[in-house]
């Protein structure tokens, strides 16, 4: 069995050898030859005759010429020591959401541990939402994260800057399992400043791509990402995007997809948001918290009491933060707009020295948070938080 | 008949005693110079020669030497052309009876005969004071300068004929003695003040840490936010220049020839903002003949680089070393140079290229942008850096609010305060200020109790700090210590340092 596997490995590894063979051409030789396998064996002429009209025959015939198996194997063997394997439909470990989907991937490359929690046992969450998020969209994206994860909910994103990094590093630290689908390169770090984050998905999570090693990011390879993104959940969380945002590619995906859609609303007339406002007014589900994408999650899959448990029982356990009246007079003047230390002085009158080492204890109980040197929200924002 | 007159020459920012000799004998004319001179002082010929001629004397027809010694000491400038005048009329015996023997003299003189004033004639006469000479004559502008020496008579003479009546007899000056303390007590009008600046309750704050403890700071925030107007007012928060330090920065003033623009004696404490463009040579010195750079007129003062980012990493990366050393040392093959150079750094920078970032509104530039222009400025320059402030665009209510910040003087009663506890602690240390700890000392004079050094090893672990890093921390919790005038460091002292030193650059979370 292992045997046969490996072989078919092999063959999958060669349907993917050739860039200049795109999905459609793929999809073309698999509608017409039936299986992986088929294509392998296949002839030149049959390969000819299938994509002459968009494909150069030099082309093809380069192709053919990698089905040598000294170089498949020198292939196979890279791949392992990047810590690389691959997955494709027929095997156990391709996630079987995604066959449920026009256009699966016919071949993925994976880092990471595999989880039967993507295949329909669990639920799987897409986060998706600008790169460049404001306070509101960063806060939104970790508390959502934090909370769905923490409950046992897998979170896929793009492991690109901003909402999608955020995503997965919260998820990460709450010790849930995530799932980052890049747009290039398995191997490929892109933005770089994720460095960290790649390397910690690696051991942790999990991350998944459609390409091979060292291909450089190109901007038309990521709205075919998104299908996979959409594909892998169960639904799609959109936290903040403009107008013509490229999370939106993402959630029509997931409309495409049979998937549901939520959206976390925001103020109307705010530019940032007015994506994810479209989307609530043609329909998406308004999420104000993971709770109510959890219920939505449960009533969709008619399951039991599955998730949100660990968190009711959490809630009454954890013990009533002790508030002083200093810092509730703080508290008041913070919302989810950073607020410059300066101000608060202001509007509480109190002096710098005393201001300042309140926020420090404050920030240590976990009340506020300095986002930037001297800018400071409400941390526990779940509370409610005034804006004025 | 020979004769000599003794003047000076400007070696660094140091005076080196020269002796200017005449000889006229009988032979075909000529005039000779020697004594290995600069080309300035060769030229001193023709000045000489057409400025006796101009001023009644006839230039003796004779054979004419003169010698500067001694004679391996480069000879610049243009200070020697009234000494030359002098030597020669003496030899040619204006006044046998007289000897300038016990007299320093020094002037530029014009082709009229009028005295001209010269770069450097403090720290000349400095020099001349300590080998015991009691009388000057310079030219009419360097004398108030001059007479900052203290136990020496200047006399100020405005043309080569005023200096000669002088010296015969026939003119008689009034000489001018001890100045210093005159001019050190003369009040200084401020033009600005503190309280000028609205709103930026916490930026003033750290301005006033930073001026009693001389720490270094680096601002960053927009455009237009205030950063430049707040650098200008910090010395106007620090205490006073002491008289040793008066002179001290005097003297460096004096031999770039900048006095005039600051009066006889500097008792402000400089301010200096090269622009960006500026050299690493014109930031720290040099030159064939070494001039201090803009760090030594910054000395006892302070060093403002606007647009941090903008300075060309050559000028930034030399200045590491004054600020460690606070001193700044050239050398040339005959000789090296020490130029002092105590300066307070204090950096503003945007923090992106377009310069309104964190507003998003504004801002279009990208994470790598804002990451690419903030890396500009290398850590170890960053790491020498105890308070980093956020500047705050101003909001209108604060322009149009009536001023009513605290006045530069109130601050300054302060910063004084703060200043005399770190003098007392400090007596036997050779240092000034809690920022020029190092090693044994932070040891010997910062001490937490037990509940602070927990809360500081917390903030070592979470936020990985270095121990330099630490120890400019607790630098700064001494000096908030101090100008709240508790000799324990207390909690709060600590959390005040620690949000000011706070050096972490970059905005975007990492993730």
């Amino acid at each position: 069995m292992k045997e046969i596997m490996y072989e078919k490995d092999l063959m999958a590894l060669w349907f993917d050898s050739q860039d200049e063979i795109d999905y459609k051409n793929k999809a073309k030789l698999m509608d017409n030859l039936g299986s992986l396998e088929a294509c392998f064996y296949a002839e030149k002429e049959a390969l000819n005759n299938l994509l002459a009209d968009s494909t150069a025959v030099k082309v093809i015939s380069d192709w053919i010429k990698k089905r040598d198996r000294a170089y498949l194997e020198d292939r196979y063997g890279t791949l392992r020591d990047m810590g690389v394997s691959i997955t494709y439909p027929e095997r156990g470990d391709y996630p079987r959401k995604l066959l449920t989907v026009p256009s699966p991937p016919f071949l993925l490359y994976m880092r990471g541990t595999f989880r039967q929690s993507l295949n329909d046992v669990g639920c799987t969450i897409g986060m998706v939402g600008s790169r460049t998020p404001d306070t509101y969209g960063r806060e939104i994206a970790s508390y959502f994260a934090k909370e769905l994860a923490g409950d046992g909910i897998n979170i896929v994103s793009g492991l690109a800057s901003g909402v999608d990094g955020i995503s997965h590093r919260s998820a990460l630290s709450a010790g849930g399992y995530t799932v980052g689908v890049l747009g290039c390169g398995i191997n490929v770090v892109y933005p770089h400043s994720n460095i960290r984050l790649y390397e910690d998905m690696a051991v942790h999570g999990c991350i998944i791509s459609e390409y091979g090693p060292d291909l450089v990011p190109q901007s038309w390879r990521f709205p075919a990402r998104n299908r996979i993104i959409s594909g892998l959940s169960d639904g799609v969380l959109c936290v903040q995007a403009k107008k013509r945002s490229g999370s939106l590619i993402t959630t029509n995906f997931a409309l495409e997809q049979n998937r549901q859609v939520y959206a976390v609303p925001a103020r109307a007339f705010d530019l940032n948001y007015e994506g994810t406002n479209n989307l609530i007014k043609s329909g998406a589900f308004c999420a104000t918290s993971p709770e109510d994408i959890i219920n939505d999650l449960r009533e969709m899959r008619g399951e039991s009491l599955m998730y949100g448990e660990k968190k009711k029982r959490r809630k009454q356990s954890a013990p009533k933060k002790e508030v002083t009246a200093e810092e509730k007079k703080i508290l008041s003047c913070l919302n989810l707009e950073p607020c410059y230390i300066d101000d608060v002085i202001a509007q509480t009158g109190y002096g710098i020295t005393q201001t300042i080492s309140s926020l420090y204890v404050m920030e240590e109980k976990g009340l506020v948070k300095q986002v930037k040197r001297g800018w400071y929200i409400v941390a526990d924002f779940t509370r409610g938080v005034t804006y004025r | 008949m020979f004769s000599k007159v003794k003047s000076c020459v400007l070696r660094g920012i140091d005076g080196t005693e020269i002796v200017v000799e005449a000889d006229i004998s009988d032979g075909l004319p000529t005039f000779t110079m020697v004594g290995y001179l600069s080309s300035s002082v060769k030229e001193a010929s023709e000045r000489v020669r057409t400025a006796l001629k101009n001023s009644g004397f006839t230039f003796p027809p004779k054979r004419i030497t003169v010698n500067l010694s001694p004679a391996d000491i480069k000879k610049d400038g243009a200070g020697f052309d009234l000494p030359i005048a002098l030597a020669i009329l003496l030899s040619s015996g204006l006044s046998p009876e007289v000897s300038l023997d016990e007299t320093l003299v020094l002037g530029e003189l014009g082709l009229n005969g009028d005295l001209k004033p010269i770069p450097g004639v403090l720290p000349m006469v400095f020099r001349a004071a300590e080998n015991g000479i009691r009388s000057c004559i310079v030219p009419k502008e360097n004398v108030e300068e001059a007479a900052l020496v203290k136990g020496l008579s200047v006399i100020g003479a405005a043309t080569l004929n005023e200096a000669v009546d002088y010296i015969s007899g026939a003119l008689k000056i009034k000489p001018v003695q001890n100045l210093c303390d005159r001019l050190y007590e003369s009040p200084q009008e401020q033009k600005i003040d503190f309280s000028d600046i609205h709103g930026q309750e916490t930026l003033k704050r750290g301005m006033e840490i930073a001026a009693a403890g001389f720490h270094n700071v680096l601002m960053t925030g927009a455009a237009g936010a205030g950063k430049s107007m707040l650098a200008k007012r910090l010395p106007t928060i620090m205490p006073r220049l002491s008289v040793e330090e008066s002179i001290e920065v005097t003297k460096i003033y004096s031999t770039l020839g900048l006095l005039s623009e600051r009066g006889a004696l500097v008792t402000e404490r400089p301010f200096r903002s090269p622009h960006h463009t500026v050299s690493s040579f014109a930031l720290v010195g040099g030159g064939v003949n070494p001039r201090p750079g803009e760090v030594s007129l910054a000395h006892n003062g302070v060093l403002f680089l606007d647009e941090l980012p903008e300075f060309g990493k050559n000028a930034l990366e030399v200045l590491r070393q004054p600020i460690e050393d606070r001193k700044v040392t050239i050398s040339r093959v005959n000789a090296s140079y020490i130029f002092p150079a105590d300066f307070m750094l204090v950096c503003a920078m945007n923090p992106c290229p377009c310069g309104h970032f964190p507003d998003r509104k504004r801002c279009r530039c990208t994470p790598v942008m804002i990451k690419k222009y903030q890396s500009r400025v290398s850590g170890p320059l960053l790491d020498r850096i105890d308070i980093n402030m956020e500047v705050k665009p101003v909001k209108s209510d604060d322009i149009f609010a009536e001023g009513n910040g605290e006045r530069s003087e109130i601050i300054r009663a302060r910063v004084e305060d703060a200043r005399m506890i770190q003098k007392r602690r400090y007596e036997n240390d050779g240092i000034f200020f809690n920022s020029q700890l190092e090693g044994n000392l932070i040891k010997k004079y910062i001490r937490l109790d037990p509940e602070e050094e927990a809360l500081l090893k917390q903030v070592f672990t979470e936020k990985e700090l270095s121990a330099r890093g630490t120890h400019r921390i607790l630098k700064l919790s001494r000096t908030i210590a101090d100008l709240s005038g508790s000799e324990r460091i207390k909690r709060e002292h600590l959390m005040e340092a620690i949000f000011y030193r706070n050096n972490g650059l970059s905005y975007e979370e990492v993730i």
